[in-house]
């Protein structure tokens, strides 16, 4: 039997358990009945929300928008354009798009809410208000049903905690931009401005006080004498601000007393480095000095200890000997050879240049050649031979002449070296004082410069708008009223049939959805498709069910 | 066909000549499923169908003896109906026959075969061995050394043998005639029977190694039939 066809369908033959006749279309005709009754249930609630809603009323304006000469100017930059071969931006349909731009400033809208407060552009009307004698039965009894739903929702009191709260002012502010149309006629420079709103004579009054609002804001940004007076106030105001800060920094000027401050710094910091300079030269010229007199001294000293027998040095000296006198010359000189070196390396650093490294070439070999010279010579010499020595009164008193002239330079550079320090000093003082007023200074120096700049632009740009507003007497764009709202006698809505046919649909749909998933899970066999696409079996043939013929009423073959 | 005295219906069917008419009305909707069992005689000398369902209350006695008496009448061959509901045997009902002895007394030997085979009247080609005295079947029966026997000469007595089976999901001891059978038609009930059992029924016949000719979807309603009037179809 395997060569027997196989009631299973082939493997490779597609098989679908999603099959979309399966789960859309005849899940649709078998839930019918629920689809339909879910639709109805829809529309009856589709018709009472449309029953519940108030109407509402439309206002319609209609605004011209002028042209200016500023049009021609921005014609005039689309020539330009043109010739340079830069893209045009500019064309005809511009000026109403920038216009319908303009209006949707919130501004606006704010100062609206300002003129009528937020209670009363919130406030849903009560829709009994209009009926009269004349009213049918079924209308009253709708606007009586209306009525209490938007008592029962608390439209009739929109702000119950005051208007004066920020969130009434942005609620009223949403609610007049929800209600409003703005728009242009197609190819003209009409615009049409629109307001709904659910009391006719609201309407008008809210709608014409927006068109007023709109007509202002335009007035405020095209025309240039509002923003020529805006900045001629502001202009006033730099200009105070403008001397108010030149005051501020002259009398801190005179307060610091220094008349140029950043010169004065510069000049006194120059002064307190040439005074530092000085002073170092003289400090070595000192130490020379000093070294010199301290070496005339201890000749002198040695002198008067030969010529009056005391020993001049010290218990250590050998008996019979003394301390030789050209030694303690040659050490002096070595001495006084060092300071010098060492003032030339205090001045010029340990590696000089050019000529005062040939300088310092020379004090090295002077240095080097009295220490040979102090090698040589004996540190003692026998009192015989001092004997020998002519160390007399002549040489002696020039010997004396010498320290004082020696002690008289020293003094005297002692007394510059002092006067230097104490100069140096105030000036330190005067620079301290200079950079403690510097930040300061700085500080009102720079207000004063903003304020200046400030002011050059604000004349320049004076100069700039007072040309604009020349242009605009010869002729301004405005916004002209091109023809007044009417108060509204029909009502414009709400479309009921709106929710209703929302209702309808919605549920139907909705009714679809479970349809469709009731088919998904449904686990019985119940089609032809399910046997062959779910299960891969064939059928050979479909019985139907034969209950409600003659002779099948009790039940259909079953076993 | 001739219509039988109203006497010659069994006691426990629900009445009259009901069953009778019902077959008559569902024979010539099984066309399909006859003729793809005629089609398996070619070079076999014995044909031998099982028909079964996933589960019970499928309709299978009515599709199985609607399908053996239209394979009678047209094949004009032997057929025999071989009823192995034992618990409650209905497909005399529906061919007119005495429902007892039958299939169940021959597998007890309380009965000889040339007793429980009963021609049905008005097709002299159609035997029928009805399903018996009705009683729970019994595990195992049909694997005993008599019932295979039975089954071997039942096999070759006519040139197709249609057995009417029980759920075989249900009915373990039913599972032994897929080795005395050459093909399957398996009986769903729409609206019934459940995937998931015709899954496992499907595979459990695979497995045996029996071809499932088809499937016979019973009792349908067209979801769509509120259409068939505005339609124009009958």
């Amino acid at each position: 039997m395997d060569d027997f066809a196989h009631a299973r369908l082939a493997e490779d033959e597609p098989r679908n358990p999603f099959d979309l006749k399966v789960l859309v279309l005849y899940a649709l005709a078998r839930f019918k009945t629920q689809i339909v009754a879910l639709g109805i249930l829809g529309a009856l609630l589709g018709l009472i929300a449309g029953a519940a809603q108030p109407n509402s009323y439309a206002v319609m304006s209609r605004l011209r928008l002028n042209e200016s000469v500023r049009l021609g100017m921005r014609s005039d930059e689309a020539v330009y354009g043109a010739e340079s071969g830069e893209p045009v931006r500019y064309r005809m349909s511009s000026a109403i798009l920038e216009e319908l731009e303009l209006l949707k400033d919130p501004v606006i809208l704010d100062r609206v809410v300002e003129v009528f407060g937020p209670r009363y552009i919130l406030t849903v009307a009560d829709p009994r208000a209009g009926d009269g004698a004349g009213t049918s039965m079924p209308v009253k009894f709708m606007h009586g049903l209306q009525a209490g739903l938007i008592h029962l929702k608390g439209l009739d009191d929109p702000v119950p905690e005051g208007e004066d709260t920020p969130d009434a002012r942005l609620a009223a502010h949403d609610r007049l931009k929800a209600n409003l149309t703005v728009g242009n006629q197609r190819n003209t420079n009409i615009l049409n401005v629109k307001y709904t709103d659910s009391s006719p004579a609201r309407a008008k009054k809210i709608g014409d006080e927006i068109v007023n609002q709109m007509r202002i804001r335009h007035r405020e940004e095209f025309a240039a004498a509002g923003s020529l007076e805006k900045l001629q106030d502001n202009l006033d105001l730099a200009l105070q601000e403008f001397q108010k800060t030149k005051r501020e920094l002259l009398d801190y000027k005179e307060q610091c007393g220094f008349k140029d401050l950043p010169n004065d710094l510069l000049t006194t910091n120059e002064v307190i480095n040439t005074l530092e300079s000085d002073l170092a030269l003289k400090q070595i010229a000192l130490a020379a000095a000093n070294s010199r007199v301290q070496s005339i001294e201890r000749d002198l000293r040695i002198t008067a200890g030969v010529d009056s027998g005391q020993g001049a040095d010290d218990a250590n000296t050998p008996e019979n000997m003394r301390p030789n006198p050209e030694r303690i010359k040659a050490q002096g000189l070595l001495t006084e050879l060092e300071t010098s070196l060492k003032g030339h390396e205090l001045q010029f650093g340990a590696n000089p240049t050019g000529v005062e490294l040939t300088k310092r070439r020379e004090w090295e070999r002077q240095v080097a050649a009295q220490k040979r010279v102090l090698g040589e010579t004996p540190r003692y010499v026998s009192n015989a031979d001092i004997d020998e020595m002519t160390l007399l009164g002549e040489e002696f008193a020039e010997v004396k002449t010498l320290l004082l002239t020696e002690r008289g330079i020293r003094d005297g550079l002692k007394s510059d070296v002092e006067g230097i320090t104490e100069y140096l000093r105030n000036q330190r003082d005067r620079l301290r004082d200079m950079e403690e007023c510097e930040v300061e200074y700085d500080s009102r120096a720079s207000r004063f410069e903003n304020a200046r700049l400030k002011k050059e632009r604000l004349q320049q740009q004076e100069l700039f708008l007072a040309g604009l507003d020349d242009m605009d007497k010869e002729g301004g764009s405005n916004l002209t009223l091109f023809r007044g709202s009417i108060l509204p006698t029909d009502k414009e809505g709400p479309q009921r049939s709106k929710p209703l046919l929302m209702g309808l649909i919605g549920g139907m749909l909705l009714g679809a959805g479970l349809s469709v998933l009731r088919q998904v899970l449904d686990r019985r066999v119940r089609y032809e498709e399910t046997v062959e696409n779910g299960l891969g079996l064939r059928v050979l043939c479909v019985v139907p069910d034969l209950s409600g013929k003659p002779g099948f009423q009790k039940k259909q073959g079953v076993a | 066909m001739a219509k039988r005295p109203f006497s010659a219906v069994p006691e426990h069917a629900f009445g009259g000549n009901v069953f009778e008419d019902q077959l008559e009305s569902v024979a010539p909707l099984v066309d399909a499923v006859w003729t793809q069992i005629a089609a398996l005689a070619e070079g076999n000398d014995h044909v031998r169908v099982l028909v079964t369902s996933p589960q019970h209350e499928s309709g299978t006695s009515l599709l199985a003896s609607a399908t053996a008496s239209s394979l009678a009448r047209h094949m004009r061959a032997k057929v025999l109906m071989v009823e192995a509901h034992m618990r409650q045997p209905k497909a005399a009902s529906f061919l007119g026959v005495e429902g007892s002895p039958g299939f169940s007394d021959l597998l007890l030997g309380h009965a000889e075969m040339d007793d429980a085979i009963h021609t049905v009247p008005g097709t002299p080609d159609l035997e029928l061995l009805p399903g018996g005295t009705p009683r729970p079947a019994i595990a195992g029966e049909f694997a005993t050394r008599t019932a295979r026997e039975l089954l071997s000469v039942l096999t070759t007595r006519a040139k197709y043998t249609v057995f009417d089976a029980p759920p075989l999901t249900e009915h373990r001891e039913a599972r032994g005639l897929l080795s005395h059978v050459d093909a399957a038609v398996i009986v769903l009930r729409s609206r019934h029977s459940l995937k998931s059992r015709t899954a496992a029924l499907a595979e459990l016949i695979e497995n045996a190694r029996v071809p499932i000719l088809g499937t016979v979807l019973n009792r349908h309603q067209s979801d769509l039939g509120f259409l068939q009037g505005a339609l124009g179809a009958d």
